[in-house]
């Protein structure tokens, strides 16, 4: 780093002081960041001048898009920095420590015991083939020095502390048997088993359901609380941090944006780019629903009625009944394992009925033979997008070889008209045409999923199945996508059937939605009556369970009012 | 593919020597300055010298000579060997994943039986079956590494059998061999390359074994398993005499079996980058 530094903070750079505001006076701060940069090995700067403190005790929540750089300020802060990054520049000080001059062995006693994190994915963290209890064993015994009945009897204390109540049974369970919630919680008694002073969450409740994602936030806050933790929660997700946070940092591109007491970034926020998280949230929230837009009753174009379905013997949806009008975006909802999936797959015909019809456009589709099944899926009528687009682009294919893919095997020959084809959906999708010839992992995620969608539309489909299309994105990206999607429905007349766990996502772009609750669906009607009062204990669940921006609502969920 | 292989001082290497060989395999009958058969009974069991480069055998013909000759024969017969195995593995190895569970059940077990028998006493009871002759023997080579090509093949094809891709295509009206051809082929070749490569190289030790022992191939007939032998056998009067064939294939699977790593890591990195 050459950079001189003048002393004043660069032009985009707010550098802000965050103190505790207690009436006692303030100490020492527990953790002080001051002018942090990482560089690649290019020279590239990933984070800029990126400067808080933190008292013992506090909270702070870093809110930022991926690659913003907020998961690697957490990283330099624990050294764990991917390789081929480094610390440029900057001091962060734990307590008297300064952290940045750290050698290795010194930093086996601040890891892990001082110094604790918890990340996204719980599941990657553990190892599969040992028994969670074995391995709280492992990391207690590794950071207290204790027996091993002590660390035993600790072990199960800690599971008992994170919310087990059977912690003797979690304790031999492998980690595949754990849901991703429970997963997370045994993550968090091993961070929290040496007694840390400091907890750092990163996107820690990213990949959980809303109900869950609030139980594991709620933890996290009890725990801080009981055990007087200081913590820094990093999420995307500007609601999530606001329900805990006392102090918020924005950051986008490496450098803060806007920094401060949460409620005085939300209420009166600093920056273009926080305006527009809060305004994307304003947009995109559960109160937000837009109020049927189809009238009157036409034709469905895909009916479902008394459908049941599952996986051999067990079945997974019972007596589903559904209706899709031409240009109508339906919103299915539901946690995790209530068949949202199950019941699109059926649909598709990945999965067989066991009784029950499924009509597309007054035909039946359910039980089809090979042939005939061949033969709808090649008509594109029906398409499906997935949630991790990822996973559903073949790597080694260009972007233009997936999108024209179902033309190809529609036995299209004409160059031109595929091409033509294939221009046209990109343009539909707003995706440069020049990304055509690459490959999908030189696409953003945001590019990847309407490269997705393009391929969908390259078929000329009239009802589109879409799974948590917009799960893997970012607050913008998520945003652009669910306005291509409603844009879709109202000028080509696309019948959707949106699932998405985030509510928000659900009522920014649903005519309708649908709840379903353990394979059966509880509740059904328009999306403005459902989400602003729904009927079913299940849905006020889901909905008391989804995060808000605390400053907007006077009232916040009842999860977190027992501050 | 070749530029990322070529990063690899040893794939260089490696490659240098391959061509050696194939120039040899291909041209070593015409370059032979002798006729590997001629014999020469006023020069037996010479040193290597500036007439016979690396010197003559029992019978006075030209070990040199005779090293080029036999070239072609143990190339052409490990490269037979490693096509069958190509075309009995591969084949039945992707299927196995994509035509379902029947098929995929026959195919396993009659892996395993093949899986079980042992290379050296299976070749020589084929050439006791069918006839003393290198196609027999090589054909039961190709045979019995069969299983290693299957395997190679179908963990390959089934590590991405499941992918979401695959899925998206068979719900725009994919065949199976549609979708084998579009996603699974590309995908399979790497691992199975790398395969070929290292089994080449077995298959070449295997054909210097089977013409060590004199099966496959009827003397006078030269191979480089052949020389070996009869280089043995004069050890006391020759002592430097196996150094030579030894060396050649030595060099020659040294060469297979690093091409192989050089692959499979520069496919590595490809994948990961």
């Amino acid at each position: 780093m050459t950079q001189a530094h003048s002393g004043l903070p660069a032009d985009n750079v707010v550098t802000l002081g965050i103190r505790h505001r207690r009436p006692e006076p303030p100490a020492e701060p527990l953790l002080s960041v001051r002018n942090l940069h990482v560089v690649t090995a290019q020279g590239r700067e990933l984070v800029r001048d990126v400067s808080f403190e933190l008292a013992a005790g506090g909270t702070l929540g870093i809110v930022g898009e991926s690659g913003s750089g907020k998961s690697l300020t957490c990283r330099a802060i624990l050294d764990v920095l991917p390789p081929g990054l480094n610390v440029a520049s900057g001091s962060i000080r734990f307590g008297d420590v300064d952290l940045s001059r750290l050698d290795a062995a010194s930093w086996k006693d601040l890891r892990g015991k001082a110094l604790s994190a918890v990340f996204q994915d719980p599941g990657s963290y553990l190892n599969p083939s040992i028994p969670v209890g074995r391995q709280l064993v492992e990391a207690i015994r590794a950071t207290l020095r204790l027996g091993r009945t002590a660390a035993r009897d600790r072990a199960l204390e800690l599971l008992r502390q994170v919310g087990f109540e059977d912690a003797d049974a979690v304790y031999r369970q492998y980690p595949f048997e754990l849901s991703g919630g429970m997963a997370q919680r045994v993550l968090i008694a091993i961070a929290i088993c040496a007694g840390p002073r400091l907890l750092i969450a990163d996107e820690a409740t990213t990949a959980l359901d809303v109900t869950v994602q609030a139980e594991v936030l709620d933890l996290i806050d009890r725990l801080r609380r009981e055990q007087a933790l200081t913590l820094i929660l990093v999420s995307h997700d500007l609601a999530v941090v606001s329900q805990i946070c006392e102090h918020v940092i924005v950051m986008r591109d490496g450098a803060i944006v806007d920094a401060g007491p949460t409620r005085s970034v939300l209420g009166n926020p600093q920056s273009a780019y926080t305006r527009s998280l809060i305004e994307d949230h304003a947009v995109h929230t559960i109160d937000s629903a837009r109020p049927a837009s189809v009238s009157g009753k036409r034709t469905p174009l895909l009916a479902v009625k008394g459908l049941h379905a599952g996986y051999g013997i067990r079945t997974v949806i019972e007596d589903v009944d559904l209706e899709l009008a031409p240009g109508e975006i339906l919103g299915l909802i539901g946690e995790t394992g209530s068949g949202k999936t199950t019941l699109l797959r059926t649909i598709l015909g990945l999965i067989p009925t066991a009784s029950g019809t499924i009509e597309l456009d007054g035909a039946r589709i359910d039980g089809l033979k090979a042939g005939p099944l061949r033969e709808l899926r090649r008509s594109g009528t029906l398409q499906y997008v997935f949630q991790d687009p990822l996973r559903s682009l073949d790597p080694d294919l260009t972007i233009a070889a997936s999108v024209t893919e179902g033309l190809h095997l529609r036995g299209e020959t004409d160059g031109a008209s595929i091409a033509q084809a294939l221009g046209e959906a990109l343009q539909a999708v707003g995706l440069d045409a020049a990304l055509a010839s690459r490959l999908p992992r030189h696409l953003s995620g945001g590019q990847r999923q309407r490269a997705v969608i393009a391929r969908a539309l390259a078929l000329a489909p009239r009802v589109l199945l879409l799974d948590e299309p917009v799960s893997a994105l970012d607050a913008v990206n998520r945003l652009h996508v669910l306005k291509l999607l409603r844009g879709l429905a109202q000028e080509k007349g696309i019948a959707q059937v949106f699932i998405s766990h985030d509510l928000g996502s659900v009522a920014g772009i649903a005519d309708r939605v649908a709840v379903l609750y353990r394979g059966r669906i509880v509740e059904t009607g328009p999306a403005d009556q459902v989400l602003a009062s729904p009927s079913h204990p299940y849905t006020r669940r889901l909905l008391a369970a989804a995060p808000r921006l605390s400053a907007q609502r006077s009232e916040a969920p009842a999860v977190f009012t027992a501050h | 593919m070749i530029r990322q292989l070529l990063r690899y001082p040893s794939a260089r290497a490696a490659l240098v020597i391959l061509a050696i060989v194939a120039i040899l395999a291909v041209f070593g009958p015409f370059i032979a300055p002798h006729d590997p058969l001629a014999q020469d009974g006023s020069a037996l069991l010479q040193p290597p010298g500036t007439r016979y480069w690396l010197g003559t055998d029992a019978l006075g013909r030209d070990v040199f000579s005779r090293l080029l000759a036999g070239s072609t024969v143990s190339v052409l017969a490990s490269l037979l060997s490693v096509s069958i195995g190509l075309v009995l593995g591969v084949v039945p190895g992707l299927l196995s994943v994509f035509l379902g569970r029947r098929f995929e059940w026959i195919n396993l077990r009659v892996i395993d039986a093949l899986m079980m028998l042992p290379f050296l006493v299976f070749a020589i009871a084929m050439t006791a079956m069918l006839g003393n002759g290198l196609v027999q023997a090589m054909f039961a080579v190709g045979i019995l590494i069969t299983p290693a090509f299957f395997r190679v093949t179908r963990a390959a094809a089934l590590s991405i059998a499941n992918a979401e891709y695959i899925e998206a295509a068979r719900l725009m009206g994919a065949s199976t061999s549609a979708i084998l051809r579009r996603h699974v082929v590309a995908k399979v070749l790497p691992p199975v390359a790398v395969a070929a490569a290292s089994m080449t190289g077995a298959c070449l030790s295997i054909v210097a074994s089977l013409t060590f022992l004199g099966i496959g191939v009827v003397p006078p007939d030269p191979t480089w398993g052949g020389l070996l032998a009869t280089d043995l056998a004069n050890l006391y009067d020759r002592p430097f005499g196996p150094v030579a064939p030894a060396l050649l294939i030595v060099a020659t699977v040294w060469a297979l079996n690093a091409l192989a790593d050089a692959l499979r890591d520069s496919g590595r990195k490809e994948t990961a980058a």
